[in-house]
């Protein structure tokens, strides 16, 4: 356990891609930070919105490093993560009339190309890595993973085995097998996921898991704070988009971007008193509602038509409709 | 309890919840995880929500284990580990030992207590002792006046006492528990007591000394105690301190950080919104690449063209991030700093660019900021594709012993390549060599442009994918050295320049901003360009030659500077020029507000060079006060740089004809070639904090004795008023001069010139410590030098005759057993007669002696910085290297001198040899000096000039052969007997020996190999050149 050279992520003080800080939650940072110091994947699981990539720029921000983007889809294969091998353009330089280029398709390390997890695991230097939206992949490709992940090497199976033993390679050189440089850290990488059950057990097993919850109105109210600050009303709007995520029925509920473009969208706008006019009577009813109701919080029927730059928070016609507009 | 059955119980106690099955891994991993967590104290939060993220793989499975898993830290672990304890180690169940606890416990106070100053050390002590005082003299006064009344008067009801004594006196026998006094009383109550009225009378008489006996106990316990933490805790903290603090700054010093003790302003080289806009140009490029997908409609027409399978993939537009290849050379170059202020400048307008140095050419790459090391290949596989800028001057770039260089064949990795050349000149005023490398880097795709914001601006749209043309800009040649205008004003920054003695390319920068003069004839800084050929060609008509950026970070001028400073001022002069001989003083304004901006903290080791520097230009301005402002520098680290800034301050103003000059300049010769250093330096901390420890033991003890005296009148034990041992450093018989006068050439004194009976010459001045042994320092006392009458009419060896001598420094003590053990790692000394660490080194030969001075000079050189000393003895034949500057015997001459103190008489105190107990450790009749073997050093009296036991106490080895007819050869000034004898001189009496022995002139002879427990002796040093 070298604890010196092992990054330690603080709790405060993170910033996330666009530059804004990034308000992570306690447990969270105490999951990376246990991810970390056992070396396995961190799988990130939360509604969409509600922060999980944003943070992986915001470790590898801490780290120092540029975050490695690996974007799988619906056809992914474990391989498709690690390198990418261009079989056709090698296809079409072998039958080029060029001697040169005929010589060159010879060599398979000039058609592969490492792809950011596959360049991570074998960097010399720590990096972290994204692996986003996992739950979209084939089923197979998480258990496929493992292998590599728990390893830290892979194998390039389209280049032949050579005759020099790796040792003697200098690092970083294209090769069968490709391994982690004596002495490199492993990457640190963070997987997320919209939907938690799809995946396979020993996948789930294998990774740290932490389910990032939708923020929390106070989280909120900062959140806004630092991103529009020159709105008084915040915690008003915290409060009046809670009370539409909890609108029954809505297909899609607005995540916190669509907040933060919310409050910007009336923050630009230049008759400033009459939106917060309009928003403290809304949130005025809001409350009346409320003590008439008790137990939950919810806009009288009609009323939301009334919320200036319902657009930006609502973008599906059926969810329009749901609130009455 | 150990980590493993601490996590296996965990998880079986999950099992049995049913929120987990069992799972090795699992259990692998939070051991892993626990040993972790104790190593580094985490918190249970911590622990807990480490634990959860590994077990769990649903939110709400997360949140129960985050749950059980706080149960079970906070409450399920058994018995020896509490909820504190976690925080601290869970796999150490036995308490910490008592020791340790009570440590744990006290630190905070410990260090509270030495965050206290000792000002409000010494007012809290003050104040407590005030309190203790007044409480003990106001209950004397009460309760003794009481006392009497009632002896005096027995029968007196209880109506006469005081208020102030019934109200405690009641209270105490029913309550047994009313505080510490009474519970203390109580026994002694009990035997007296009575339910009657008339005994109750009695009791104050019974209680009194009782009473104040308590109430001095307490006060004495609370001294001591104040006394004891005074003494060790804060002591022990400040050491740590410091000695931590040493530690860093040394690191500091390792590292070379501190190493400029100079504020520069900064200046942007360029428009500042021009580059922005160039960044912001640049984070917009994106690349056409070759995507994975294949064209299927063109791969299929392109297959029919050709007759060959010819795939063609689809292009992908990407957002491409910039590779910065930067030439770093030496580790920087005149317009390296230039490319920073770019750079950062980029990378703070949000520009996002990968960043590799190298030196001179790419073939093996570092990664900025975090320096690993790269080959080009593996370069060139990662940033494939990437628009690139490499930074250079261009020198060696494309050229590798006369064949292009290897590293631009993997060029075409990056298809766009923009060569930022950052030398100012234009290509047509290269020579041929650069000209061809030039070319070569056309030839290979890159394309060149010069270092201006046109320049920039035409790489920045060639990159973003601007066709031909985009390139082409239209370079201003630089004003050729042989405009008169240029060349005036080239000289006068150099000679500006010049005041600084190693100017950075940032200075030169702030030099020509500075002045408008200079910043109109040379309105770019690229003309640091001109400036460094010019001073080329003046380093090569100098018959100098080298090169003034060599080292890469800073401009050498060197010692052609004063010669360009004096041309300067004459030219001004000759011109009539309106700032004539004002420039050079004007620069000297500048870098001392440059070097005021920079002040190091006192105990930066970059402040003596800070100081020094602040020193030399001030010197420089007033010439006058020169000497004043250098030469405190002696001694000191920076002595070698002192000596030669003086150097260059004295040829300057020699050149200048200033009066005094010459003066100056022999004073720094002769301190050059005497090779006589003796350094100055302060009184150790360590020293002033006895200082002030005895200080306040002494008024402590002297207080509470005078308390003690005040309310007792009856004998009571007599507080014992010693001076700590440590004390007598502070209260030396002899005051010492200041300064020994440096002005004096040092090698060869005149011959004396005084007749016998004239008293000597010479005093003392300050006193310097060894810092080979800091533990036991050193100390020694400079002495000036001057003439003497050396012997004395009472033996025949010791025939009087007048001796001058130069200055030199000699051990204020004996060498002491330890430090004689520090320096050659044994104690030679017969215990019989004192072995202590104090007691001075017996038992060693003459060459035990002259060995511990070389190994002295050996492990001073190791500690010293700057300044080595050269040892003074050949190994081999143990003679005397002349000119030496390391430890040394004293010669016979300077013992005697040193002996004599200034004095005339047979001993350094008078001619009576019954006051000598007083000055020294004799067998005497008349006397008792108080001890019956060796005394320890530094014991008894010194002689005038600080030197103690220069009578008795140990025979001394000096350096000279014993030779009984010496002293009537001519040889009298410095003389030294190094011809070949077969005894070695030995000077001063012991302590078993009679006091005619320690006469300042009587000498004694030995065998030089022979030890004996009575021979010891001391250090000297400096400049006898025999």
């Amino acid at each position: 356990m070298n604890t010196h050279d092992r990054p330690l992520i603080p709790y405060g003080g993170l910033t996330g891609s666009d530059g804004q800080p990034y308000h992570a939650e306690r447990r969270l940072i105490d999951a990376i930070n246990a991810a970390i110091v056992l070396e396995r994947p961190l799988l990130l699981t939360g509604e969409p919105g509600c922060g999980k990539s944003d943070f992986a720029f915001a470790v590898a921000r801490s780290v120092g490093v540029k975050l490695l983007e690996s974007h799988v889809r619906s056809d992914s294969r474990a391989r498709d993560l690690l390198y990418h091998y261009d079989a056709l353009h090698r296809f079409g330089d072998a039958h080029q009339l060029d001697d040169a280029i005929r010589k060159r398709s010879a060599d398979a390390t000039h058609y592969v190309k490492l792809l950011p997890l596959g360049e991570a695991l074998v960097a010399p230097n720590r990096q972290v890595v994204l692996i986003d939206e996992i739950d979209k992949a084939p089923r197979d490709l998480p258990n496929d993973l493992l292998r590599e992940l728990d390893r830290g090497d892979f194998e390039i199976i389209e280049i032949p085995s050579s005759a020099t033993p790796p040792s003697e390679r200098p690092p970083g050189t294209l090769a069968r097998i490709m391994k982690r440089p004596p002495g490199a850290s492993q990457p640190i990488i963070i997987i997320t996921s919209n939907v938690e059950r799809q995946l396979p057990d020993p996948f789930l097993r294998r990774c740290m898991f932490f389910h990032v919850k939708f923020p929390d109105d106070a989280r909120l109210t900062d959140i806004l704070r630092s991103r529009a600050g020159g709105i008084p009303y915040v915690d008003k709007l915290v409060d009046l988009f809670l009370t539409l995520r909890d609108v029954p029925r809505l297909t899609k509920k607005p995540a916190t971007s669509e907040l933060i473009d919310w409050a910007k969208d009336l923050e630009a706008r230049s008759n400033q008193a009459e939106m917060a006019k309009a928003i403290e009577s809304l949130w005025a009813s809001l409350e009346q509602q409320a003590k008439a109701d008790k137990t939950i919080r919810r806009l009288p029927e009609g009323k939301w038509k009334a919320l200036p730059g319902l657009h930006c928070l609502l973008k599906m016609r059926e969810d329009l409709e749901a609130v009455g507009c | 309890m150990t980590a493993d059955k601490t996590t296996r119980a965990f998880v079986q106690s999950l099992v049995d919840q049913r929120l987990l099955t069992h799972d090795l891994d699992h259990l692998l991993a939070l051991e892993h995880l626990l040993a972790v967590a104790v190593a580094e104290r985490w918190t249970p939060d911590r622990l807990s929500a480490s634990f959860a993220s590994v077990l769990a793989t649903s939110p709400l499975q997360w949140e129960k284990i985050e749950r059980a898993c706080q149960d079970f830290v906070l409450q399920g672990l058994p018995s020896g580990v509490k909820q504190a304890d976690l925080r601290i180690r869970v796999d150490a169940p036995e308490p910490p030992g008592v020791r340790a606890k009570l440590r744990e416990r006290a630190e905070p106070w410990i260090r509270r207590l030495a965050r206290a100053s000792t000002a409000t050390w010494i007012s809290l002590l003050l104040v407590g002792l005030l309190a203790g005082v007044a409480g003990v003299v106001a209950f004397v006064v009460y309760g003794g006046g009481e006392v009497e009344e009632l002896v005096v008067e027995p029968d007196e009801p209880s109506s006469s006492s005081t208020t102030a004594e019934p109200t405690d006196e009641p209270d105490e026998p029913p309550d047994p528990s009313a505080g510490d006094d009474g519970a203390v009383l109580e026994p002694m109550l009990v035997e007296g007591e009575s339910p009657s009225l008339a005994i109750r009378l009695d009791q104050p008489t019974s209680l009194e000394p009782v009473w104040l006996l308590v109430a001095l106990g307490l006060v004495s316990a609370l001294l001591a105690g104040l006394g004891v933490a005074w003494l060790f805790a804060p002591r022990d903290y400040r050491e740590f301190v410091r000695k931590r603090d040493e530690e860093a700054l040394g690191l500091r010093a390792k590292r070379g950080i501190g190493e400029i003790p100079y504020f520069v302003e900064r200046f942007a080289p360029f428009d500042e919104g021009r580059m922005d806009g160039a960044a912001s140009i640049l984070a917009r490029i994106g690349a056409e690449a070759r995507g994975f997908e294949l064209d299927v409609v063109r791969t299929v027409q392109r297959t029919l063209d050709l007759g060959l399978p010819a795939p063609v993939m689809q292009a992908t537009h990407a957002a491409r991030e910039l590779l910065v290849l930067v030439d770093v050379e030496h580790g920087g170059h005149p317009f390296f700093d230039g490319v920073e202020w770019l750079l950062t400048r980029w990378r703070r307008s949000g520009l996002h660019f990968v960043r590799f140095d190298f030196a001179h050419r790419p073939a093996r790459l570092e990664t900025w900021p975090e320096r690993l090391a790269f080959d080009l290949d593996e370069v060139a596989r990662r940033t494939e594709g990437m628009p690139m800028m490499l930074f250079s001057r261009g020198v060696e770039l494309a050229y590798e012993h006369q064949v292009p260089a290897p590293w631009l064949e993997r060029a075409s990795a990056w298809p766009l390549r923009v060569f930022v050349d950052l030398d100012p000149r234009v290509p047509s005023e290269r020579n041929s060599a650069e000209r061809k490398a030039l070319a070569e880097m056309r030839d290979r795709g890159f394309l060149r442009v010069p270092f201006t914001p046109d320049g920039l601006d035409a790489a920045v749209r060639h990159l973003a994918g601007a066709r031909a043309g985009a390139g082409r800009v239209i370079e201003e040649p630089l004003a050729p050295l042989a405009d008169i205008n240029i060349e005036v004003a080239i000289a006068r920054w150099v000679a500006g320049a010049a005041c600084v003695p190693d100017p950075t390319w940032a200075q030169m920068e702030a030099i020509r901003r500075h002045f408008p003069e200079l910043a109109n004839a040379l309105p770019d800084p690229r003309y640091l360009q001109r400036a460094i050929e010019w001073l080329r060609g003046r380093l090569q008509d100098a018959k100098l030659g080298h090169d003034p950026t060599k080292d890469g970070k800073r401009l050498a001028v060197g010692p052609l500077g004063i010669d360009l400073r004096v041309e300067q001022t004459e030219r001004d002069t000759q011109l009539a020029t309106p700032n004539a001989a004002q420039f050079v003083t004007q620069a000297r304004a500048l870098i001392l507000h440059q070097l005021g901006g920079a002040k190091p903290k006192a105990t930066d080791p970059a402040r003596g060079m800070w100081d020094l520097r602040v020193a030399y230009q001030h010197a420089m301005l007033e010439p006058a006060k020169a000497d004043e402002l250098l030469h405190i520098f002696f001694g000191t680290a920076q002595e070698g740089e002192m000596l030669r800034l003086a150097d260059e301050l004295a040829r300057e103003q020699a050149s200048l004809h200033s009066p005094g000059a010459k003066a100056l300049m022999g004073r720094v010769r002769s301190e050059t070639e005497g090779g006589q250093r003796i350094p100055t330096l302060k009184l150790r901390p360590s020293l002033r904090r006895i200082g002030l420890v005895s200080t306040i033991g002494l008024g402590v003890g002297g207080i509470s004795s005078l308390v003690w005296l005040a309310i007792a009148d009856r004998p009571v034990a007599v507080v014992d008023v010693s001076v700590p041992a440590d004390m007598r450093l502070l209260l030396p018989d002899v005051k010492l001069g200041g300064e020994c006068d440096f002005g004096q050439p040092l090698a060869i004194p005149a011959p004396p010139t005084g007749g016998l009976g004239d008293p000597s010459t010479g005093r003392a001045c300050a006193s310097e410590v060894a810092l080979a042994t800091t533990e036991a320092p050193i100390r020694l006392v400079r002495l000036s030098g001057g003439e003497f009458t050396m012997g004395e009419r009472s033996d025949s060896d010791e025939d009087p005759h007048r001796v001058a001598l130069s200055r030199f420094a000699i051990g204020a003590t004996e060498v002491s057993v330890k430090q004689y053990e520090l320096v050659m790692g044994n104690r030679p000394s017969n215990c019989n007669l004192g072995c202590d660490a104090d007691h001075p080194v017996q038992t060693v030969s003459w060459f035990d002696a002259v060995k511990f001075m070389n190994a002295l000079t050996k492990m001073e050189n190791d500690r010293r910085k700057g300044v080595r000393l050269t040892p003074c003895y050949d190994e081999a034949t143990w003679v005397w290297n002349p000119g030496c500057t390391g430890y040394r015997l004293p010669t016979e001459a300077e013992w005697e001198y040193a002996a004599r103190a200034g004095s005339t008489a047979t001993y350094s105190f008078g001619e009576d040899a019954k006051e000598i107990c007083k000055s020294a450790n004799v067998r005497s009749e008349d006397c008792d000096d108080g001890f019956e073997n060796l005394a320890p050093v530094e014991t008894l009296r010194p002689n005038a000039w600080g030197l103690h036991e220069m009578h008795g106490n140990v025979w001394e080895w000096v350096f000279d052969g014993y030779d009984s007819e010496f002293y009537s050869s001519k040889n009298v000034v410095n003389p030294v007997n190094t011809a070949a004898s077969e005894y070695q001189a030995l000077r001063g009496g012991a302590f078993d020996f009679r006091p005619v022995y320690s006469r300042s002139a009587n000498r004694l002879r030995y065998l030089p190999g022979t030890w004996n427990r009575f021979y010891g002796f001391r250090c000297a040093r400096g400049a006898v050149q025999p």
